[in-house]
């Protein structure tokens, strides 16, 4: 595994939220609790996933950080 | 030498240590940032101590934020009408479960878990479970009475995650879970460690021997230390005939502890999910490296009721070696070394009744429980350390080695009382094997 997976993944998860995100929505608006609920559980899963990889994609460089606190 | 497969997340696993600091620090900034404007505790409380989170650029800066307390949080709760208390950081509509804590030591806490928090206790448990070397198709029994506490409900929950199929064994006698456990064959068990080595006395009470008759391959211990104490460690390999891994967590903080396939004799931290500090319980500064401290924790990623910097109270020490299954997680040597609160001055002397646990179960012809009582008699600190002799067994003799080994493990006199095997109390969870009678005395 390497980086470019890693964004691949990432690219994935990202499509998903939105999904979630856009089902869960719509189903507020028709008064569909079974398509809200569910994608809100789904939606718990994804902010699993997110907390798996997404924290990775933005590192931060512990010489910036470094360099933050001495200016 | 790692395989295919070893790590549930073989990025965060194996990051570099100085990836892993930085990224523990970004998501301490995120979780602090998260509490400040959520939480009304938490803003009330950093506000009290003029810190503003992104003010916090640094570990050094974070030993300035103050440590939180188990009392502070029964405080917010009891002070409170709202169920949470000034603790929650989501409408109760966003709560999706309720547990507590098991109110040993004073007001249980209620905890509040959001979907999301109840989806990252079962990662944090699927991650250990993993690393321990369980996969599809173990069948997980769990032998616990699925009430308030959170033990192993997040357990369970990592086992379906996994795709280990799961036994929930709620509600049954404990010769009621030997007989499911024989029907269904089960592979491993789920339980603390107290009750693994109670089901296998109650399986040679059914005339089973577990070894031969169960068949279980694996125990994971949680709920209280004991699996890394190596006599009770050793003793509960040896009545299952199985490997025996140890696991640490608390509802208010999550499952951040545990031991993995390589059992290395320590705790692995779950370092991207969260941040373990080992204070000095006096100043409150970091310790040196080859110093035991108190474990202060922070859960990066919790949504609904987090805690920061939170006093756990365990004593532990940092192992200077990294294990040898690649993680680059780092190791508490030994496991916990006890709580700060159960440290007691006896005659002058600090006494650990984890002490006289390592020393009871080195008998063999000495039953799995035992009680320690401390108390007053004549003006004098009295400690009374009562075991089960099994059938067979030299009281005479035994009442002398065991007097004599108490007294070079713990410094002190203890006066043995041997009985009857079965008489003493059993436990599921939380055992209470320390009284200390002397405040009711005075
Ligand atoms: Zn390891």
């Amino acid at each position: 595994m390497n980086e470019k997976a890693l964004m691949e993944i990432s690219e994935q998860v990202k499509i998903l939220h939105h999904a979630g995100d856009q089902l869960c929505a719509l189903g507020e608006a028709h008064d569909f609790p079974a398509m809200e609920y569910n994608a809100k559980r789904l939606l718990a899963v994804v902010e699993i996933l997110e907390i798996n990889i997404s924290d990775l994609l933005e590192p931060i460089d512990p010489g910036e950080q470094d360099a933050a606190e001495h200016s | 030498m790692a395989s295919a497969r070893t790590y549930w997340n073989p990025f965060l696993e194996t990051l570099p240590p100085e990836k892993l600091a930085a990224l523990q620090l970004k998501k301490f900034q995120r979780a602090l940032a998260y509490a400040y404007t959520h939480s009304p505790f938490y803003r009330q409380k950093l506000g009290r101590a003029g810190i503003q989170p992104e003010e916090i650029r640094s570990y050094e800066d974070i030993l300035k934020i103050p440590t939180t307390t188990k009392s502070e949080l029964q405080a917010a709760q009891t002070e409170s009408d709202s169920i949470y208390g000034s603790l929650c950081c989501l409408p109760s509509e966003e709560i999706a479960v309720y547990h507590q804590t098991s109110g040993t030591t004073g007001h249980p806490i209620r905890q509040a878990d959001s979907r999301r928090d109840w989806e990252w206790w079962a990662e944090c448990w699927a991650t250990l479970l993993w690393a321990q070397g369980f996969r599809p198709p173990d069948r997980m029994i769990i032998p616990f009475s699925y009430g308030v506490f959170v033990a192993f409900w997040a357990g369970h929950y990592a086992c379906e995650k996994i795709g280990c199929e799961v036994i929930p064994a709620g509600g049954l006698s404990s010769e009621a879970r030997i007989d499911k456990m024989r029907e269904l064959k089960a592979s491993a068990i789920m339980c603390t460690p107290t009750y693994a080595l109670h089901l296998a006395e109650v399986a040679k009470t059914m005339s089973l021997d577990p070894v031969n008759d169960l068949h279980i391959e694996k125990i994971v211990c949680a709920g209280e230390p004991g699996a890394l104490i190596p006599a009770t460690k050793v003793r509960i390999e040896s009545e299952w005939g199985a490997s025996v891994f140890d696991h640490a967590g608390a509802t208010e903080a999550g499952a951040w502890g545990f031991e993995c396939i390589a059992q290395s004799g320590g705790l692995h931290v779950n370092e991207a999910f969260f941040l373990v500090e080992l204070l000095d319980p006096e100043t409150k500064q970091p310790v040196l490296p080859d110093e035991e401290g108190e474990l202060v924790i922070t859960p990066l990623d919790r949504e609904a009721q987090p805690v920061i910097r939170f006093e756990l109270r365990d004593r532990a020490l940092w192992s200077k070696e990294l294990c040898s299954c690649g993680r680059s997680y780092r190791l508490l040597d030994g496991g916990l070394r006890g709580r700060s609160d159960q440290l007691v001055k006896v005659r002058g002397v600090l006494f650990s009744p984890t002490t006289v646990e390592s020393v009871v179960r080195q008998f063999d012809n000495l039953g799995n429980e035992y009680q320690v009582i401390v108390e007053r008699e004549h003006e004098l600190d009295k400690v009374t350390v009562q075991v089960e002799l099994l059938s067979g067994g030299d009281s005479d003799r035994m009442h002398t080695e065991l007097e004599q080994q108490l007294r070079i493990a713990t410094g002190l006199r203890c006066h043995v009382e041997l009985k009857p095997l079965g008489t003493l109390p059993r436990y599921e969870v939380k055992a209470k094997r320390f009284i200390d009678r002397r405040e009711h005395d005075e």
